[in-house]
């Protein structure tokens, strides 16, 4: 059977978004949670989250006890103006953190934590899945493994560069250093589109009710 | 062919008498053309010249990436299999799984690579 997913008006909306996402990473906009500004994710601020076991990148599980101070430190990590190398006693960078924390403590809890995970979610949309098992044993963190991988392949980037690129713009070139890879072998890559879920779950309706309005709209060809 | 994606129901186990299989869920396939290829036999006369030549139909090949299309189906495995169209002149084929990999998931999506070979005995 052949589906024209690009038919279905709720598939092709998905899709207009994440090329919107990928456009937009590299056109150096500042992006937003809830309406505050903060920095796209780095892989440099992606080792800090994991550095502190962020809850929100599943370092631990989210408790109501620390959950304010999880979402502050979060948004601290991305905050515009944070210098990681000031002192602790640089006075404006003391004045500035306080005037953004202020604002962060404004927002309702489960304002916060939806923005940060929708924000996380485009941040990953690009990243390479996996098997979720095996031995667990880990000789080196992930992001030395992207950093070290991105280098090989551009020669302009220095680790200490890297870590600084958006996860959007890294994750993306990362799957077009795999997909050269793996022509040269002539084969084809196994990648992911955020797309996907919706795309299978639409298939498995399709197959499942041949009559429903999906499958009026965008099946092709029946065998 | 027809543009778009190809959405086949994989089968698995099958009895040697009607071969009905059990269905296993519903895929999602990204590959190319099958592979069709053919073995060449050369004939050549007493001062080793060519004379003839004759050609018989290779094992046809396929493989590319399934995605499981939700929860509900189940990771493919060796022998299972699927009856599509890839070419209207050779008509429904019906494709076994000879090599797969273990599922790799990214979000809500699941995918394996995958080598079919064609069985030659049967189309359905």
């Amino acid at each position: 059977m052949f589906i024209d997913f690009d038919a279905i008006p709720q598939f092709r909306a998905a899709v207009e978004r994440v090329n919107l996402v990928r456009d937009v990473a590299f056109s150096g906009l500042p992006e937003t949670i809830a309406g505050i500004e903060v920095l796209p994710l780095t892989f440099r601020h992606w080792q800090w989250l994991n550095t502190i076991a962020s809850p929100f990148l599943g370092g631990r599980e989210l408790e109501a006890r620390t959950l304010a101070g999880d979402i502050a430190a979060f948004f601290w990590t991305i905050a515009p103006k944070r210098n990681p190398g000031a002192l602790s006693t640089d006075a404006r960078q003391l004045a500035y953190k306080k005037q953004f924390l202020l604002t962060i403590g404004r927002l309702k809890l489960d304002t916060a934590i939806n923005g940060v995970r929708e924000y996380l979610s485009e941040a990953f949309m690009d990243a390479p899945g996996g098997r979720g098992q095996g031995d667990h044993t880990s000789y080196f963190s992930m992001g030395a493994a992207v950093v070290h991988r991105l280098c090989s392949a551009y020669g302009g980037l220095t680790p200490f560069t890297a870590l600084d690129l958006p996860l959007k713009q890294g994750f993306q070139l990362l799957k077009l250093i795999e997909r050269e890879e793996m022509a040269k072998l002539g084969k084809k890559p196994m990648q992911f589109n955020p797309t996907d879920g919706l795309k299978g779950r639409l298939a498995a309706k399709i197959h499942r009710f041949p009559d429903c309005s999906e499958a009026k709209i965008a099946v092709i060809q029946r065998n | 062919m027809p543009r778009g994606s190809r959405s086949v129901e994989f089968f698995r186990g099958a009895n040697d008498t009607d071969y009905v299989g059990t269905s296993i869920g519903t895929y999602l396939l990204e590959t190319d053309s099958p592979s069709r290829p053919s073995t060449l036999t050369d004939r050549r006369g007493t001062k080793n010249e060519a004379t003839d030549w004759a050609g018989s139909k290779d094992f046809d090949t396929l493989s590319g990436t399934a995605q499981l299309a939700d929860d509900t189906a189940n990771p493919l495995e060796r022998f299972d299999w699927f009856v599509d169209t890839f070419d209207d002149g050779e008509g429904p084929e019906r494709w076994v799984i000879t090599e797969v990999s273990q599922p790799e998931g990214q979000a809500d999506a699941r995918k394996q690579t995958f080598t079919c070979r064609k069985d030659n005995s049967r189309t359905t």
